[in-house]
């Protein structure tokens, strides 16, 4: 089987700051990777370049065998971005019209929407489990409430792989927590996921590849073989694998807990 | 009450004022959301210019503001695309020297007269059959617009970056509604004038905000509240030889305040 994604010699300037250099590999049918680094690192750069927003400088980006420039099928690619552009809680607009934009990529010249997109619609928000919420406005729901509309929104064209960009900013770690959950059931389900994270913390079981960027590619494979560097073992994340380390929330006594103040 | 409605004059003022101020409302709920809304008032800026220099030159000033307004949206888009100034400096940039060419334009021509302050302050009453066609051309062209672009201009409205990878052409789209914004700025001059065409595109749109309602029905409720502020308008402006196009922006400043009012009511009972 062809890989879904395939990242070969990928560079990047802004002007003349180089933001990623010499980037390769891919992704295959059914992987969840987990991208991680500090800030600066590159990481929402290449996520633009996946989603063909930027061209790269240097090198190529296929997907699903094509070349990206030649690459129309955006419906095979769902994304779910930290924030909506211009959304704040008093934007008059319902759950449903927000989804069914989602459905827009699928379209070429008239973009109206047909009955069968309102039952896309509804299909990608009972896999989200918001169905109840079709037609409340999207400011009266809580911030995990919104992220998983913002899910169904990138759902309704059955993508074949989710990209998400730090997608639980601001939300309570309970609300992560299930979040993440659905995110392992739609893995489950068939689909490849890219998450953009600080910290795979609470994506840890699940992640099963790793992509640590800083401009290069530090690390790529499966999470294990990322604890199991010398560089990385003292990691938050990686104590929940390598020890069967739990927080104790409130206050966990393990040493990098208490040093980053995971718990 | 309805015998002004006999008056051919009548006839005129409500049938370009109720089109205008149905295209201004609609288009007016996108460009609040997205922060434009002041852009209007650039574009009616450009207006004079293109209104001066139509009257000086006898062309009809409906198309030396059409053609201004038009060729400075562009130019507003030009240099924001070309130079490191944020949209509001673009808009001032062009805005401001139409406006002086305007007042260059009539110092020329010695001075101010009648016509000029009829396209600065509106003459809905005066409108000629002509100008009525075209208001109502450039209305129906905005309306049209809206509609077959809706679902893409809520998109972006609502999120440009996350739309982009749907593949909708935003850099086209923010072009078709500074156009639109032109358009309809013009086709505004006879019925609330230049100074006040942007209040129509603004108010009824903040004001149907307020009432927290899904995005179809914001739209209809910012038509209604206009349509609604232009017939009482003519109709008290008539009554009481009041300024048509004052009575109109003051009737929506209080639809605003009652939907503020409504607000606080609806709050209140809910607390209840």
């Amino acid at each position: 089987m062809g890989n879904l994604v395939e990242i070969k010699n990928i560079s990047f300037n802004f002007g003349s700051t180089e933001v990623l250099s010499k980037i390769n590999f891919s992704i295959s049918k059914g992987d969840f990777v987990g991208l991680i680094g500090p800030n600066g690192s590159g990481k929402t750069t290449l996520i633009k370049l996946l989603l063909g927003l930027y061209k790269p400088q240097k090198g190529s980006i296929k997907i699903n065998g094509k070349d990206i420039s030649e690459f129309s099928d955006w419906g095979k690619i769902g994304y779910v971005p930290q924030k909506a552009t211009n959304f704040s809680d008093t934007f008059p607009a319902s759950v449903q019209e927000i989804v069914l934009t989602g459905s827009l990529s699928n379209k070429r010249f008239l973009k109206k929407y047909t009955s069968k997109d309102y039952d896309l619609a509804l299909e990608a928000l009972k896999k989200v489990e918001m169905q109840d919420f079709l037609n409340r406005r999207i400011g009266e729901l809580s911030g995990g409430q919104q992220q998983r509309v913002f899910i169904a929104r990138a759902l309704i064209t059955n993508p074949e792989i989710l990209i998400l960009d730090e997608p639980t900013t601001g939300v309570d770690q309970e609300t992560q927590t299930k979040f993440y959950d659905l995110l392992h059931t739609l893995n489950k389900e068939g689909i490849s996921i890219i998450i953009v994270s600080h910290d795979l913390q609470r994506v840890t079981k699940y992640v099963t590849k790793v992509a640590s960027l800083n401009k290069k590619l530090d690390f790529y494979g499966s999470h294990k073989e990322f604890c199991s560097h010398p560089d990385h073992d003292n990691e938050h994340h990686c104590l929940i694998i390598k020890k069967g380390h739990e927080c104790k929330e409130p206050k966990c006594d393990e040493p990098a807990c208490m040093k980053e103040k995971k718990c | 009450m309805l015998e002004i409605l006999e008056y051919a004059f009548m006839q005129k003022a409500f049938i370009t004022g109720i089109v205008i101020a149905i295209a201004c409302s609609l288009l007016g709920v996108f460009l609040v959301l997205r922060r434009y809304a002041l852009i209007g008032d650039g574009i009616a800026h450009i207006s004079f210019g293109g209104v001066a220099t139509g009257l000086l030159f006898n062309i009809t000033p409906f198309f030396g503001a059409l053609i201004f307004s038009l060729i400075g949206s562009l130019g507003i888009l030009n240099i924001k695309a070309k130079t490191n100034l944020y949209g509001d400096s673009a808009i001032g940039i062009v805005s401001h020297s139409s406006l002086g060419i305007g007042i260059f334009i009539l110092s020329v021509a010695n001075g101010f007269n009648i016509d000029i302050l009829s396209f600065l302050f509106g003459s809905i009453l005066a409108i000629k059959q002509s100008e009525m066609v075209l208001s109502i051309v450039l209305a129906v062209i905005v309306i049209a617009v809206i509609y077959f672009f809706y679902n893409e201009l809520f998109s972006i409205t609502f999120d440009e970056n996350t739309s982009k990878t749907f593949g909708i052409k935003t850099g086209f789209l923010n072009t078709l509604l500074i156009v639109l914004t032109a358009l309809t700025i013009v086709g505004s001059m006879r019925v609330v004038g230049l100074m006040l065409a942007s209040s129509l595109i603004i108010l009824p749109a903040a004001s149907a905000l307020q009432l927290r309602l899904s995005f179809k029905k914001t739209l209809f409720a910012s038509a209604i509240i206009a349509v609604l502020s232009v017939i009482l308008g003519l109709y008290l402006a008539y009554m009481f030889d009041f300024a048509v196009s004052g009575t109109i922006v003051l009737l929506n400043t209080i639809m605003f305040i009652l939907t503020q009012i409504y607000k606080k009511v609806k709050s209140m009972l809910i607390k209840k």
